[in-house]
């Protein structure tokens, strides 16, 4: 057989001859292409969007001073990057939820700032709930002592996704997840942004270590708590003009009056999600965590919008009422729906209408420890600390202001 | 490994310098290298299924030669049984056991019988209803003795699962494609450029418009009881247009595929929705299958020389009845071929089924008023006929027509961004109908053809589906 290969080359070669010249002028073709795509890849790659989620975390986390991960592009890694954050840092308190409770803080649990995690944004409804049980009851997390779950109202609604989110799809490791990228580069003018921040380390506003495009332009991504930053600009503005607005779009108010997205009808109860969230916390707790429900708060004019939609008031009643008593009847520490005027607070406080800012957040999470029983972990945080930073907040929005030159106007 | 993956591409760049860098003597070496890329191929999805398709490779290649070498009728009878037996137990084991036994349950329940029968649920291997085509008319070409069965086993095994149309067709006759295995190949450059345009177009047809037109059907059919009428015709278009662009985008990749290692295909589609009528469309939809059951089905049954006109009539409709079984066991499907079956009356009623041979509007750019008209009768019928193959049931077609007529018909449009699509798609094959495909540019000058390509590789990049959207017909 060997042989017949040697003896017929000749009948290859012909092909050959024909066939190189063809491949080359595939390959010139093809150049522009390749030139474009390695220019971005190198791009994306020194922006730090195009890093490994994992990679990111740990270059985040050995970082000595405050380091803030925002990728652009990619964004679906996010699961990976908190679920890598517990991991690495086996926190002793942990909370997850969907973004609403990104505006915990470690700085809020002093002395245990290191013991603290956020993996807030893991959670999008009932079945990440239970999908997350699964997993920390399985012990591939490692077990937190206190658990802080954010439960939002349309998780315990029908026709609020179908099935869970919480997986581990990484767009960087496909060749779908770099053409989106290149989509988007190219579609939202992004062009220049992206190439700015192949060369600018820290983030505006604050002036910490930036990983990714968002965290280098915008200022905005996950501290090394977990929690999240908002974009330097929305602080900016505030301080120009220190009122409050609905910054999702479309605005909360909006989707609640006109029953839009998660306020969508019909808004009728599913049995189903409900039980899945307390077998869900019935099982950690049954792995000896204390498991703490949370239900964040709204705008004063989102919960007052709430309070007065007939369409919805047999869901949001629910919610409101029954929800915390069934949590309760199940020894589930509840601390109920809120909004900013039940502490004192205006809508000022709020990021949007169902966003607290992490000084609102910081009286909920007082609250919370102040409510807690006496032989909970959550008795070793000092809450004086935590008094005087609300206190002492630099505006509504935020303890602290941001202070980096790049912050315009915030000097 | 589908068509539209990346991992494929790497795969035919790779299968495509190694055949060509394989001597072309003996033939068994590139047609081994194709029988093994082939099953690599096949085994991506699901290596379990590799036993079947070489189980029913091996038992017709036996029969084949054993059919050769018989002579009594009874024998060769007893032959054909065996293929027919194998192949169509093996098909209806995997594609409608489970439907019969449903089926069975329905109607005995329905009389108040209690019916203790089980499912198997098993997995449909993937081209299992095209291949099994292929080899079963291997068998009965060398038992009408049309063609004589080739003794060289590699070829025929490479046949079967030749890689480029083994999940999807086009279904092969043993008489067209067997033979290019037989025969020595060099290297073709002008039908390498024409494959690559063939694959090109097929991408572009399948990731720019089918994918982005099946969300908007998807929502369509699946909440038709909220959508005014008007939404529901858009959406029946919408899937007339997308379920072409999804299969012939794929026969076009094939097809192309083939001609890289120097291998002509069937042409499986031919401008379909300028038919003027029903009969010219079955003449350009899905050609590789509506020729096989005319030969393996409608001409047994006795075709149009039955003592009957009835006969005849109820042959043409019962073939197309088995054809919308073939692809998919659910009475939808079935419907589908029956409604067609009856269209299909109409023009043998008045003994124009076989007229319009030729390319509507030839050597014009614009059609008459007459012609426009019987496309867009015979579009109608159509896509009247494609709401069954796409609802997921019996009643969900009812509810879906019924809504049509019944619900508001001033309501505003939405999803109207799909029409641009369609128009795309519309226009460039009105331009090009006369061309055996679309991108069929060889005679433009390099610049032009450069710069088309451009613009579908670009438009391919910025605005087709990302993700992978399975094919349609791989679920037959």
């Amino acid at each position: 057989m060997f042989r017949l290969f040697i003896s017929n080359s000749e009948m290859s070669t012909s092909d050959r001859t024909v066939l190189w010249p063809f491949l080359r002028r595939i390959l010139t073709f093809l150049f522009p292409f390749i030139l474009i795509g390695l220019t971005m890849e190198f791009a994306l790659w020194k922006t730090g969007d195009a890093w490994s989620p994992r990679s990111a975390l740990i270059h985040q986390q050995q970082s000595t001073t405050e380091s803030i991960y925002g990728p652009r592009f990619f964004s679906d890694q996010f699961n990976i990057f908190k679920l890598s954050g517990i991991r690495y840092r086996q926190p002793s308190i942990l909370s997850i939820g969907s973004s609403r409770v990104m505006q915990i803080r470690d700085m809020m649990f002093h002395p245990l700032e290191k013991e603290f995690y956020n993996g807030g944004g893991i959670l999008r409804n009932a079945f990440d709930l239970h999908t997350f049980a699964d997993i920390l009851t399985r012990e591939e997390l490692p077990l937190p002592k206190v658990l802080i779950v954010g439960i939002d109202p349309w998780w315990l609604r029908t026709h609020y996704g179908k099935a869970t989110w919480l997986n581990d799809s990484d767009g960087r490791s496909s060749f779908a997840g770099h053409i989106e990228a290149f989509r988007q580069i190219l579609k939202k003018g992004a062009f220049q942004q992206v190439f700015t921040a192949t060369s600018s380390f820290k983030s505006p506003g604050f002036g910490y270590d930036a990983i990714g495009t968002y965290a280098r332009i915008e200022g905005t991504g996950f501290r090394k708590d977990g929690s999240s930053l908002y974009p330097s600009k929305v602080f900016r503005e505030f301080v120009e003009s220190p009122v409050y607005v609905d910054r999702e779009s479309p605005a909360i108010i909006d989707r609640i009056r006109k029953t839009k997205r998660e306020f969508s009808l019909p808004a009728t109860i599913d049995e189903h999600r409900v039980r899945l969230i307390i077998e869900a916390l019935s099982r950690i707790k049954n792995k000896g965590v204390e498991v703490y429900a949370f239900m964040p708060p709204f705008s004063e004019e989102a919960f007052e919008a709430l309070e007065d939609s007939q369409a919805l008031h047999q869901w949001w009643n629910y919610y409101k009422h029954k929800f915390p008593k069934i949590l309760e009847k199940h020894d589930i520490f509840i601390t109920p729906v809120s909004n900013p005027a039940q502490f004192e607070l205006d809508d000022r406080y709020m990021f949007d209408g169902w966003h607290p800012s992490e000084v609102y957040m910081g009286h909920l999470v007082k609250r919370m420890i102040e409510k807690s029983p006496d032989s909970s972990y959550l008795k070793n945080v000092r809450l004086k600390n935590l008094t005087l930073s609300i206190k002492n907040a630099a505006i509504p929005l935020a303890f602290k202001r941001p202070d980096s030159p790049t912050a315009a106007g915030l000097n | 490994m589908a068509f539209n993956s990346l991992i494929f591409a790497g795969f035919l760049f790779t299968v495509f310098l190694c055949y060509w860098s394989l001597p072309s003597k003996p033939l068994g070496i590139r047609n081994a290298f194709l029988l093994i890329a082939s099953y690599i191929f096949y085994g991506w999805w699901d290596w379990h299924f590799l036993g079947l398709i070489a189980l029913n490779s091996t038992v017709d290649y036996a029969i084949g030669v054993s059919l050769h070498q018989t002579q009594s009728n009874s024998k060769r009878k007893l032959l054909l049984g065996v293929s027919l037996t194998i192949n169509l137990g093996i098909l209806g084991l995997f594609k409608y056991y489970d439907f019969f036994i449903n089926s069975a349950i329905d109607v005995l329940e329905t009389i108040g019988l209690q019916a203790n029968l089980h499912t198997l649920s098993i997995i449909l291997p993937v081209g299992i209803s095209f291949y099994t085509f292929q080899t079963l008319s291997y068998t009965i070409d060398i038992y009408r003795e049309k063609i004589v069965p080739t003794k060289n086993a590699i070829a025929y095994f490479a046949f079967v699962s030749f890689f480029p149309q083994l999940v999807a067709g086009p279904i092969e006759r043993a008489s067209h494609l067997l033979p290019q295995f037989l025969e020595r190949k060099s290297f073709n450059l002008e039908q390498t450029k024409d494959g690559l345009r063939q694959i090109l177009w097929g991408l572009f047809k399948k990731t720019v418009i089918a994918d982005n037109l099946a969300p908007y059907v998807d929502k369509i059919f699946s909440n038709y009881e909220v959508y005014p009428g008007p939404m529901l015709l858009l959406g029946t278009v919408y899937f007339a247009i997308q379920i072409y662009c999804d299969f012939s985008g794929y026969s076009d990749m094939a097809i192309g595929t083939a001609r890289l290692f120097g291998f002509n295909l069937k042409r499986n589609f031919a401008y379909p929705y300028f038919s003027r009528n029903i009969g010219e469309f079955w003449r350009r939809w899905h050609i590789s299958l509506s020729t096989w059951f005319r030969d393996y089905v409608y001409i047994p049954l006795g075709g149009n020389r039955t003592k009957t006109s009835f006969g005849h009539y109820s042959n043409l409709i019962l073939t197309f009845t088995i054809s919308g079984f073939w692809h998919g066991a659910n009475w939808t499907f079935v419907i589908w071929g029956f409604l067609n079956g009856l269209y299909y009356l109409s023009p043998v009623l008045r003994g124009t089924h076989t007229h319009q041979t030729a390319v509507v509007a030839m050597g014009r750019f614009w059609p008459t008023p007459l012609e426009f008209f019987q496309i867009c009768r015979t579009f109608t019928l159509i896509s009247f006929a494609w709401i069954f193959f796409r609802a997921n049931s019996f009643s969900h077609a009812i509810g879906f027509i019924s809504h049509i007529g019944s619900s508001n018909w001033i309501a505003p449009l939405r999803h109207t961004k799909g029409l641009w699509y369609v128009l795309l798609i519309l226009v460039i094959d009105w331009i090009q109908r006369e061309k055996h495909h679309p991108l069929d540019v060889s005679t433009l000058p390099r610049v032009t053809r450069w710069a088309i390509y451009y613009i579908l590789a670009i438009l391919i990049l910025f605005l087709g589906k990302t993700g992978h959207v399975p094919f349609i017909y791989f679920q037959f």
